[in-house]
């Protein structure tokens, strides 16, 4: 099986970490020969807030709140890290929560031509905003305030959806559009009859 | 220590050759700090034997750049992570000007105050250096051309940009090492 790079894209409820735990267990399940690398930056900044301990995971800790997006190289900290120790030319990439502007996905393109990865799978999870609000309040994490969802959500318009155009536009790359509205087992349906 | 600065972040940026890293240590040893190099740390990982140690050896011997991930992420990880209360000492950093930008970025986020030095050299004293300390096949002359290429591409771009944030002081780097060691100095303990 050739090895998968793929970028998960959608505003956040839109189901990007469910669907990343089924593809993992169908690509263990489906070709044990190749290790899986699963990045999730959100995850990572959660974790890092919670830490509480020096001056930049109390910034964190604080603008998590807030909705702002944190700062790019915060973002290339935690994705570099597992970039540098755990990626090689051989392993199946999963990726959610980055590139999350135009200016980021530059820095990844030395990332991915580094490590030769081509070619590159775009999953865009295309969720309306009504939906996602619902999904949000439904879910209500700690950080999920009524303006915090607002400003994700200012931001995911303005900065991440140009950069779905800018894989639309790149060569070697495919970017499956589906639709997220739909039930898990239908988006997993659909992103494998994609994939496979 | 024996002298302080306001600075908390010290950069050093110049052609191959141009007395940066003389200078870099000459600032720590007289106030204090760590000493944070890409090409240390480049030359550190390329012995490694994993893939990502492999990779950094083709590169460190090309005289390419280092990739833009790489130098972002190296760079962050030591201000985020390993030296967030220290006074860093810079050599051979934003080569790029995004990593310039980034650099920063990062500067504003973390409230560090930071000075930014431009080691000025001709290619001749580059040449003339380099052939002779020779330290390894980066000192070759088709590699030292390439590294002149690079700065001439690259890193001018990012010495415009501090420049314009007014944070760079030029030097003259064909001066003795005293002479240039003095007067950064004086821009250190400038209040």
């Amino acid at each position: 099986m050739q090895t998968h790079t793929i970028i998960f894209i959608g505003p956040q409820g839109s189901g990007k970490g469910t669907q990343i735990e089924r593809l993992k267990a169908t690509l263990k399940e489906h070709d044990p020969a190749h290790r899986i690398v699963d990045i999730q930056t959100g995850r990572r900044f959660r974790a890092l807030a919670a830490k509480q301990e020096g001056y930049t995971e109390m910034r964190v800790s604080e603008t998590l709140n807030t909705g702002i997006l944190q700062p790019l190289f915060l973002s290339v900290v935690l994705w570099g890290d597992a970039f540098q120790n755990q990626v090689d030319e051989e392993c199946h990439i999963l990726i959610d929560g980055f590139p999350r502007t135009v200016h980021e996905a530059h820095v990844l393109e030395s990332a991915l031509s580094f490590y030769k990865r081509s070619p590159v799978t775009v999953i865009h999870l295309d969720t309306p905003e009504p939906v996602v609000r619902e999904r949000m309040v439904s879910r209500a994490r700690e950080d999920d305030t009524p303006e915090s969802i607002e400003a994700r959500l200012a931001w995911y318009r303005e900065e991440t959806l140009p950069v779905v155009e800018y894989y639309r536009a790149r060569p070697h790359t495919h970017v499956i559009d589906i639709d997220g509205t739909k039930s898990i087992d239908a988006v997993q349906q659909e992103i494998l009859k994609a994939l496979f | 220590m024996e002298y302080r600065t306001p600075y908390k972040s010290i950069v050093f940026i110049g052609k191959i050759a141009s007395g940066k890293g003389t200078q870099a240590n000459l600032v720590l040893s007289h106030f204090g700090g760590v000493l944070y190099s890409n090409g240390n740390k480049l030359r550190e990982i390329a012995q490694q034997p994993s893939v990502f140690g492999r990779k950094m050896k083709e590169v460190y011997e090309s005289g390419n750049l280092l990739p833009e991930w790489v130098a972002s992420y190296w760079m962050t990880h030591a201000l985020v992570s390993q030296h967030a209360d220290e006074l860093v000492v810079f050599e051979a950093v934003a080569k790029k000007p995004h990593e310039a930008e980034l650099f920063h970025e990062m500067h504003e986020y973390l409230g560090r105050p930071y000075i930014v030095f431009h080691i000025d050299v001709s290619d001749g004293i580059v040449h003339e250096r380099s052939k002779a300390r020779a330290r390894d096949v980066v000192d070759s002359a088709h590699s030292v051309e390439t590294r002149l290429e690079m700065f001439k591409l690259h890193t001018q771009k990012s010495i415009d940009f501090f420049e314009q944030q007014g944070v760079l002081v030029h030097l003259d780097g064909s001066k003795d090492t005293e002479a240039v060691k003095a007067e950064i100095f004086a821009h250190l303990m400038k209040q």
